[in-house]
């Protein structure tokens, strides 16, 4: 019978991994071979197991989800692993991901798409909670810089709102500002505006972001 | 109203007095005082001197004038032989050994006309004849001539042949004064040395004490509470010194016991701050270890109840699904304010992105959050404080700003790690109220920011929004290790 999905359960609370059983067992193609209550227990059956999938918690006592998943990928690599688990951040999800999960499934939609998820994921495609991939999508936009060949605002400034300007960005009081070029902290509050509004910027985070980029800072 | 000017007349010189050290004042006397007495027996002595002088002179005069009286008395009046003897009289007495200068001396004759005259080479013998002494008597007269006093002595010639007159001159008594002048002058200049050296040293004895005094009570000052001074004499500066020192023990004692309650206090705040985060840890891990995963639990079971069950019951248990999975939302939800697993499992700068990301949802303020430096992650307990901070600085920022923009910056750059919260609100005047009770946050973000031994600097005016400056040195990795709790 190859094409019975062979899954071992990896979830610390007892209650949970015999509902999930319950449901999964439904489905005349996939099977339940083993259950892990922590993420040792987990490594040891999928070695010992070898199964088609690993449905894998991330809090679990002991060695926790994403610190198993490499070492899951290493004692069983024909194994996919579908990450279950509670948490709705990106920062978790991109960790799995990069840890070799093939899919991210949240608690809260388990009963709507964990069927879903584990036919995806066999069919070999990579599954992620819908919202999960917005989110995703988002951080990516951030990251992306604008390439764009537009004349770079920094040289429109003059040198004394230049140096005002590198001073903030690192960190620095308007005092101490002040102290450093010695002016007086009314003058540093002008270059500081005045400077700011050429670069088209709003706040200290946004002026450090953009003195980073231009290697500033360093 | 002469009071009032008297004494501001005085406090404009002790204006000018008073400024100078106490070296100076001392001097100052004591130059004053030997210059005055130096003056007043210079004077004393001149006026003496003079008069003892001047009477001698006039002794001599007279004796002179005897003599010469008696030897024209033996020469009965013989022109050629007065002539002579005047002559010889004038010569003999104005030599060294007599100590006496003798102008003239003129032999009259009963008619005051003179017989026989002789002068000594300065004198203008027609000078003499049109100003005649007057009122001249056998003791002495006194009168001035172009080239110097004179004092006239005169002496009867026996058997009515006329008088002697003998003219003094003062030149002698005058250059024995000067030399007299001279003398107490450099005595007096010799006695300001000396009075000004042993002033000097006498300060130098007096003030070396009260310089230890203050320079001791400067370093005091500065904080330096073992600082004591030694104790020079026994007199009253030494007693000054003992109770110097007695006082900077005490305050050393009260800056001891003080330190010790702060630490103490510290010791409190850190326990209860580390207590209550312990707390909201265990509640949100059960939260979200058990409490959910029941919930889960129970959203499974319903999917596998509605598997078997009759489809007029569907509804019911879709009802219950919605039920059971908005708990679960809110369950997530609260375990992640009490506190987000992330904070402990991916660090500070995922847990603050995710807690900005809301905050900008919840209050509709943009926020803009950036990261430079912090590569590693930081002990457990500062990673804690900084996001707590964080949240009191936004959360501030929420209540009180009516901002529109802020900004999280995250600095790290020489083992100093920079939080630095800024809004464009209303700002506030932080020397006004800068941890008023109404701004407990304020209060807290400074408590946290204390007990890791950085700083909370506020820049802020009304109309001007408000900075907040976080600085935190970081523990270097010995204590680093001691800072992590084994969790």
């Amino acid at each position: 019978m190859t094409d019975v999905i062979r899954v071992l359960l990896a979830d610390d609370h007892a209650v949970l991994r015999s509902g999930l059983r319950l449901l999964i067992e439904r489905q005349p193609n996939i099977e339940v071979v083993g259950e892990a209550g922590d993420g040792n227990e987990a490594l040891a059956q999928a070695k010992a197991l070898q199964p088609d999938l690993v449905l894998l918690d991330i809090n679990m006592p002991g060695l926790d989800g994403l610190a198993a998943l490499p070492r899951l990928r290493q004692e069983s690599p024909h194994s996919r692993v579908l990450v279950l688990t509670m948490h709705d951040d990106v920062s978790y999800l991109q960790e799995a991901l990069r840890a070799g999960a093939s899919g991210y499934v949240l608690k809260r939609a388990v009963d709507n798409e964990l069927l879903m998820a584990i036919q995806a994921v066999m069919r070999g495609e990579t599954y992620v909670h819908s919202a999960m991939t917005q989110k995703l999508l988002q951080t990516m936009d951030a990251d992306k810089s604008p390439a764009r060949n537009e004349p770079d605002p920094w040289d429109a400034l003059s040198e004394r709102e230049r140096d005002v300007l590198r001073l903030v960005a690192l960190g620095y009081t308007n005092q101490e500002v002040a102290d450093a070029l010695f002016l007086s902290v009314k003058t540093v509050e002008t270059y500081r505006s005045r400077g700011m509004e050429k670069l088209g910027l709003q706040t200290r985070a946004q002026l450090v972001k953009s003195a980073l980029k231009r290697g500033l800072l360093d | 109203m002469e009071r009032i000017r008297q004494s501001a007349l005085f406090q404009r010189f002790w204006d000018f007095a008073g400024a100078a050290s106490i070296r100076v004042k001392v001097l100052g006397i004591v130059l004053g005082v030997i210059v005055l007495l130096g003056t007043f027996i210079m004077l004393q002595m001149r006026t003496a001197v003079y008069q003892t002088l001047t009477a001698e002179m006039e002794h001599q005069g007279v004796a002179i004038a005897r003599a010469a009286a008696g030897e024209i008395d033996q020469v009965s009046g013989e022109p050629e032989l007065v002539d002579h003897v005047v002559r010889r009289n004038r010569l003999h007495y104005s030599s060294a050994e007599h100590n006496t200068l003798i102008d003239y001396i003129i032999f009259d004759g009963p008619n005051n006309a003179p017989i026989s005259e002789s002068y000594a080479d300065y004198v203008d013998p027609a000078t003499l004849h049109t100003t005649p002494p007057v009122g001249a008597t056998l003791i002495g007269l006194r009168y001035s001539l172009p080239w110097g006093d004179v004092t006239e002595v005169r002496a009867d010639v026996p058997g009515g042949l006329g008088i002697v007159r003998v003219g003094l001159s003062d030149a002698n008594v005058q250059a024995n004064l000067t030399t007299m002048t001279l003398q107490i002058v450099s005595i007096t200049l010799v006695m300001i040395g000396v009075g000004l050296a042993a002033a000097y040293f006498l300060t130098w004895i007096l003030t070396r004490p009260i310089f230890d005094l203050v320079n001791a009570t400067e370093a005091v000052g500065r904080g330096e509470l073992g600082r004591q001074v030694p104790r020079w004499a026994n007199d009253e500066i030494g007693d000054l010194a003992v109770s110097f020192n007695a006082m900077t023990r005490a305050l050393a004692q009260a800056d001891r016991e003080r330190a010790e309650r702060e630490a103490l206090r510290e010791k409190y705040i850190r326990g209860v701050i580390q207590a209550q985060e312990d707390e909201r840890k265990r509640i949100a891990r059960e939260l979200h270890d058990s409490t959910s995963q029941s919930l889960t639990s129970l959203l499974v079971g319903l999917r596998n109840l509605g598997e078997v069950a009759p489809d007029t019951l569907d509804s019911q248990i879709e009802d219950i699904r919605r039920v059971v999975s908005g708990t679960l939302d809110e369950v997530h939800a609260l375990a992640w304010q009490l506190r987000p697993s992330v904070l402990d499992d991916l660090g500070l700068v995922v847990a603050l992105g995710r807690y900005i990301a809301d905050f900008e949802r919840r209050y509709s303020i943009q926020v803009d959050f950036t990261v430079h430096g912090l590569d590693d992650r930081l002990p457990v307990t500062l990673e804690t404080s900084l996001y707590r901070m964080t949240q009191e600085g936004l959360t501030n920022v929420a209540r009180h700003a009516q901002a529109h923009h802020a900004s999280v910056l995250i600095d790290q750059r020489n083992n100093i790690i920079r939080i630095i919260i800024e809004d464009d609100g209303v700002g506030f005047n932080p020397d006004a109220h800068p941890f008023g009770e109404k701004n407990l946050g304020l209060q807290g973000i400074r408590e946290r920011t204390q007990l890791f031994g950085g700083k909370l600097t506020i820049e802020s005016q009304p109309g001007q929004g408000t900075s907040l400056f976080i600085e935190i040195p970081l523990p270097n990795t010995a204590a680093r290790t001691e800072l992590e709790r084994p969790s």
